[in-house]
């Protein structure tokens, strides 16, 4: 078996197994450490399919900033009562049902694509070191996006702050 | 072929995102799923911009990533709103829009 197929079975297994685990577990604090794996997991996917520099953000962004803001307001909201971070499921088969009959339909509708075939006969080895190139594309042809996202940023950040303030004048 | 795997774990790991945000109880378990499905959503992006040869793929979800980012921040802060007011964030016990 050659490497190129050997890397992204072994990646996503591992893959696959995390996440199941981040649903899964019972204890929410867990599913907190293994939702960081999975998106860990993810970044080497990314370095697999050439995206070096999405991989660099992911970890920095996500495993490291999301993963911080999901843990602190879980300790937050539970008051750190470890009785309470056990919880249960709830309507389970409803949920199986949905959710196994979307990955079915994505599944069977993108084996039976020819567009997805064609493309798949054509899938190239990954390309490493095109970050100047992204650098540009960025700032020359998607500047105005990267303008208003910044904006968005802003405006979250903003937001952020108003909804998790306590009124002063209230209390 | 690891194209096509590529594409089938992302879209295993978008239905167990679903799974999560429809069957768990605690609301940040549910921003959880909802991180999962992101994920996928971004790993296929990322695959099919490879194979179409082109850097928009990876340009698209660098600004997803950004996005979601935002998401999350407000998403957590309206959590601790919520929290303070009514005293939970169980999906269940928030009921306001039954009336």
């Amino acid at each position: 078996m050659s490497w190129e197929l050997l890397i992204p079975i072994v990646l996503g297994i591992g893959l696959v197994s995390f996440s199941l685990l981040v649903v899964l577990s019972r204890h929410l604090f867990r599913s907190a450490i293994f939702l960081a794996l999975a998106l860990v997991f993810t970044a080497f996917f990314y370095i697999f399919l050439g995206a070096e520099l999405l991989a660099g953000i992911q970890i920095l962004l996500y495993a490291g900033g999301v993963i911080t803001l999901i843990i602190f307001v879980i300790l937050l909201t539970e008051r750190v009562r470890m009785e309470r971070l056990e919880e249960t499921h709830r309507s389970v088969i409803p949920a199986l049902l949905a959710s196994s009959s979307v990955f079915f339909a994505l599944t069977y509708f993108t084996w039976s694509s020819p567009r997805i075939r064609s493309l798949a006969l054509s899938f190239p080895s990954p390309k490493f070191g095109v970050s100047k190139e992204l650098a540009e594309s960025i700032f020359r042809k998607w500047l105005l996006p990267f303008e208003v996202l910044s904006l968005l940023l802003l405006a979250a950040i903003v937001g952020a702050l108003v909804l998790a303030r306590r009124d002063e004048e209230e209390t | 072929m690891s194209f096509y795997i590529t594409l089938w774990v992302a879209f295993l790991v978008f239905s167990i995102g679903l799974f999560g945000v429809l069957s768990r109880r605690h609301l940040v378990a549910v921003i959880m799923g909802i991180e999962l499905m992101f994920n996928a959503a971004n790993l296929s992006l990322v695959a099919i911009g490879l194979a179409h040869g082109v850097l928009s793929g990876q340009i698209v979800v660098l600004f997803a990533i950004a996005v979601t980012v935002a998401e999350v921040a407000v998403g957590l802060a309206l959590f601790l709103l919520l929290e303070r007011i009514r005293g939970t964030v169980e999906a269940d016990e928030i009921s306001l829009m039954k009336g």
